[in-house]
């Protein structure tokens, strides 16, 4: 057992007009070393939130970070810098995540200029390694984001976050704008580096398919709470939480022959802002009753399997 | 509504061999070379390709609401219900737009105008088609379209901003059924969407074209969205149907070396798999397509024949049509 | 730092936006007629035929001939040699004027748009007590205070532009804030300096560019008018507001005299709004593609 990140009643709130928004509500979670743990969820559901939260984007509300065992939460200054470079994010968007008004080659190396720790001729040939590392042909080198696709701007995010050699990697749906062909591309480069280098990522993605395909262990979010969480191969063949049954049902199957038996969701999505105490699905669950109003706890069903929900043990046996 | 002369030797949609071009910084874009479809009543035909490979250009040419300046439909015929498009003016086109074939936008969130009642947008469209002027009847239809798409009527007077993005997308829909068109052009309708609100809205489209019998046009890059929703498919790279056949030959049976690609680079959901299959290199410029097969810089089956002329539609007797000269060898290779 | 890098991107984004411009014909005239003006104005003392405060009283409000190609004022003086004078006044008064406020501003809109908050809120109702007052009147008020002269006629026009360029650069600032990049960054603990001077003013620039290059022709005609009403510049100095204002009591008379300076003032204002207009298309990344 090699805990890199560990998350502990982890809660971020923010403050709108409306009162406070329960981005992230009490999550807990740790990943060992060179393993994926996959974030899964809808929009809103607090999952690009919580990444921010613990790579230090965003300041947290409460509870506890943990890198290689050591308390980061509330790091300052010089020490918050150190952690930060452990720690280490892949955006989403690969058109706004790279300054429009710099080159290919100074995009890369200017986390290492930041450090101070290299000299000229160091990070000269580490800006290489990097560009050979992901795959960006060396005549690309002088060139602005916008003369890049896609694929090619998100192997120039992946190079500027591995630059300072991070142990722990946040990869913020890091394929969600590309197309499938060149999306395969980026996960499998994402897969390679992870072997080679030994990262451990936590992967936020809302495609199922590619949660399934990247991660080891899978995190169910719905409105900024863990509903479910088990090994990847456990959540896709045992889904025990209604939401992770109607998210898993809801995707479209490129199995014509089966057709999709689907739980269509009636209700309105509750809201996140002063939310009240209970289950946060109850208003869309098909099995929701009065105690789901009340403070759900996490319970684990098997041995690593964690499910958010009271009514589990009757439902349950309502499954086939 | 529209009782005319309508000629039954011809499918409902026929496009032929339409070419669209852009001029962009003293370029040529070739958008879309030489597609041809057809489309009957009650059934969907998937348009499925990459991000630029000219899905939604096909949509908007048939709509003829290509932006003005530089871009320009260089050839080809839209034939619905018989009567080529491209031929009529734009008055006659306007009473087409809305009425006859409707569009729903991909981005539910631009598509409504933000300071009027969605109801009240509603109403709009269905008093801009409809011969009276009884404002309260245009309110009672666009209550009705409300209830369809699963809005309750008394959200007619809420604003855009008080909806979610399913509900908006829901809106949406609602605007484009609201005139009962023959002709649906959906561009990815549910890609802005939520997966369990997107399985949502995809039933309700295919409750509401078994409903009324409509033709829909489906334009999206996810398969399985097309294995759902479909009855035929189109397979769209750099402008180009590269295969086209119905949703039992695509999937079971897909030809052409890009539509296999295609589906091996997506994450399989039953199988383990450590390496995923992409297909290497990039879309070619559309400035500057390859003189033969546009997929052939990235086809590993591409011999010097493929490269040096542009390849012919491969027809076969079922209707499943390919564009590539090396089918037998694809599939060898494939077995 | 490594400067090499940033040297040739420099270099590459000039050489990219010329090249954009150089379609665009209206802003290609904008920019010769402004450089030849800046030219003339350089080499003024050198290629005047006369004295700008020469008085010859024998050709007191002589009209265009071939020895004076503008004719002559109601001193005698040649409004040629005048009015190419008076460019070096004017020109480098909307020039300064907005450079000094555009970096005051800058500073300003910079500060208020990263930090956002409390800070943000103070300078901005600053600003709103200072935009309050109309323009013109703003800088008769500060004129009128510091008195008249080249000098002080810069200071007023360059406190009357900074409020605009700061508004302009803080709500720039915001929109661009929103990027991931700017996470990216911070990701990798670039500092706050780094961020703002490195990241955020480089993509903020390009409109603040336009919005000075119309803004020095906006000066100029506002410097003609601190002038014309004797606030500005002061006689015999041939600023171009100042020859107006001493021209219009004769205007019936020698109409020429008040042509001249006019249409000087007229052309290097509509040259700075084509190189303006033309800068924006230039400048606009969404037109490069």
């Amino acid at each position: 057992m090699n805990p890199v990140i560990e998350v502990k009643n982890l809660k971020k709130y923010f403050t709108t007009p409306r009162g406070m928004l329960h981005a992230v509500d009490d999550v807990t979670f740790t990943i060992e070393k060179g393993r994926t743990l996959g974030v899964v969820g809808e929009s809103g559901c607090g999952k690009s939130t919580l990444g921010r939260t613990i790579i230090h984007l965003h300041e947290s509300t409460e509870g506890q970070i943990l890198l290689n065992g050591k308390d980061v939460t509330n790091l300052k200054g010089k020490e918050l810098r150190q952690a930060r470079e452990k720690m280490q994010i892949i955006f989403q968007d690969p058109y706004s995540s790279l300054d429009p008004r710099k080159t290919i080659d100074s995009t890369i190396r200017e986390p290492l200029i930041v450090s101070r720790r290299f000299t000229k001729s160091q990070i000269d040939q580490k800006t290489q390694e990097l560009m050979d590392l992901v795959g960006i042909d060396e005549r690309l080198r002088k060139a602005y984001p916008h003369e890049l696709d896609g694929g090619r701007r998100q192997r120039v995010g992946i190079a500027r976050a591995l630059a300072l050699e991070p142990e722990f990697v946040v990869c913020d749906e890091p394929v969600s704008a590309l197309d499938v062909s060149i999306q395969a591309q980026v996960l499998n480069l994402l897969k390679k580096l992870q072997k080679e280098k030994g990262l451990t990522y936590m992967f936020v993605t809302h495609d199922m398919s590619v949660v399934r395909h990247i991660s080891d262990d899978i995190c169910v979010m719905y409105l900024g709470q863990v509903v479910e969480k088990c090994s990847s191969k456990e959540l896709f063949q045992n889904p025990l939480h209604p939401y992770t049954r109607a998210l898993l049902s809801a995707i479209p199957s490129t199995d014509i022959d089966k057709p999709n038996k689907r739980e269509i969701l009636r209700g309105e999505i509750t809201s996140p802002v002063n939310p009240k105490p209970g289950c946060r699905f109850a208003a869309r669950c098909p099995y929701a009753k009065e105690e789901c109003l009340k403070q759900q706890k996490q319970e684990e069903v098997s041995p690593g399997h964690f499910v958010t929900c009271c009514r589990l043990q009757e439902i349950s046996s309502s499954y086939n | 509504m529209h009782q005319k002369e309508i000629n039954t030797d011809m499918p409902f949609l026929s496009i032929k061999d339409l070419k669209v071009e852009y001029k962009s910084d003293g370029q040529i874009v070739h958008a879309v070379n030489d597609v041809s479809l057809q489309l009957e009543r009650g059934k969907t035909l998937g348009l499925v390709g990459e991000t630029g490979a000219g899905k939604t250009t096909i949509a908007k040419s048939i709509l003829r609401i290509l932006p003005d300046v530089g871009s320009h439909i260089a050839n080809g015929e839209i034939y619905l219900e018989g009567e080529n498009l491209l031929k009529l003016s734009e008055t006659d086109m306007r009473k087409i737009r809305g009425n006859k074939v409707s569009m729903i936008f991909q981005d539910p969130m631009t598509a409504l105008n933000p300071v009027l009642r969605v109801g009240d947008q509603i109403a709009e469209v269905v008093s801009l088609h409809s011969d009276s002027n009884n404002r309260a009847e245009h309110e009672k239809r666009a209550k009705e379209m409300l209830e369809i798409v699963g809005i309750p009527a008394e959200r007619y007077y809420s604003y855009p901003h008080q909806f979610s993005g399913g509900m908006k997308q829901r809106v949406v829909i609602a605007i484009a059924l609201a005139c009962n068109p023959d002709l649906l052009l959906a561009d990815e309708p549910t890609t802005a969407l939520d997966v369990t609100i997107q399985a949502q809205v995809l039933d309700l489209i295919a409750e509401l074209r078994n409903k009324y019998n409509t033709a829909m046009l489906l334009i999206t890059h996810d398969m399985g969205v097309v294995a759902q929703v479909c009855d035929t498919v189109a397979v769209i790279y750099a402008g180009s149907i590269i295969e086209y056949g119905t949703k039992q030959q695509i999937f079971k049976h897909p030809s052409h070396p890009y539509t296999i690609g295609l589906f091996g680079a997506i994450p399989d959901m039953n199988e383990d798999e450590e390496w995923l299959h992409p297909i290497d290199g990039l879309p070619p410029d559309p400035t500057n397509l390859p003189q033969g097969c546009s997929f052939a810089p990235r086809c590993k089956f591409a011999t010097d024949a493929c490269r040096k002329e542009p390849i012919s539609m491969n027809k076969t007797q079922d209707g499943h049509d390919c564009r590539c000269s090396r089918i037998e060898a694809v599939m060898k290779g494939e077995d | 730092m490594p400067k090499t890098t940033g040297h040739a991107k420099n270099q590459g984004g000039f050489a990219a936006v010329m090249r954009q411009m150089s379609k665009n014909k209206a802003a290609m005239l904008g920019l010769l007629i402004l450089s030849t003006e800046i030219i003339l104005a350089i080499l003024a003392p050198y290629i005047i035929p006369y004295d700008y405060s020469f008085m010859d009283m024998a050709n007191m409000f002589a009209t265009p001939s071939f020895s004076h190609p503008f004719g002559c004022d109601d001193m005698g003086r040649d409004i040629f040699s005048r009015v190419l004078f008076g460019a070096r006044y004017s020109i480098s008064i909307g020039i300064i004027a907005v450079a000094i406020g555009s970096v005051i501003g800058c500073t300003i809109g910079a500060i208020a748009g990263f930090f956002g908050g409390q800070v943000d809120n103070l300078i901005m109702r600053f600003l709103d007590v200072i935009q309050a007052i109309p323009g013109m009147l703003l800088m008769i008020v500060i004129s009128a205070v510091l008195g008249p002269g080249y000098f002080n006629t810069i200071v007023a026009l360059s406190i009357g532009s900074i409020s605009g360029m700061a508004r302009m650069l803080r709500a720039q600032m915001l929109k661009e804030r929103e990027n991931e990049y700017i996470e990216a960054a911070q990701s990798i603990n670039c500092s706050k300096f780094r961020i703002i001077t490195s990241h955020l003013l480089p993509n903020c620039i390009s409109p603040m560019i336009v919005s000075a290059t119309m803004g020095v022709a906006q000066t100029i005609t506002m410097a003609a008018g601190l002038s014309f009403i004797g606030l500005g510049v002061q006689p015999p100095i041939p600023e171009w507001g100042a020859m107006l204002s001493a021209a219009r009591q004769f205007i019936r008379q020698a109409p020429h005299l008040v042509y001249f300076p006019g249409l000087a003032i007229a052309v290097t204002v509509l040259a700075l709004n084509l190189l303006g207009d033309g800068l924006r298309d230039a400048l606009d990344p969404k037109l490069k593609n």
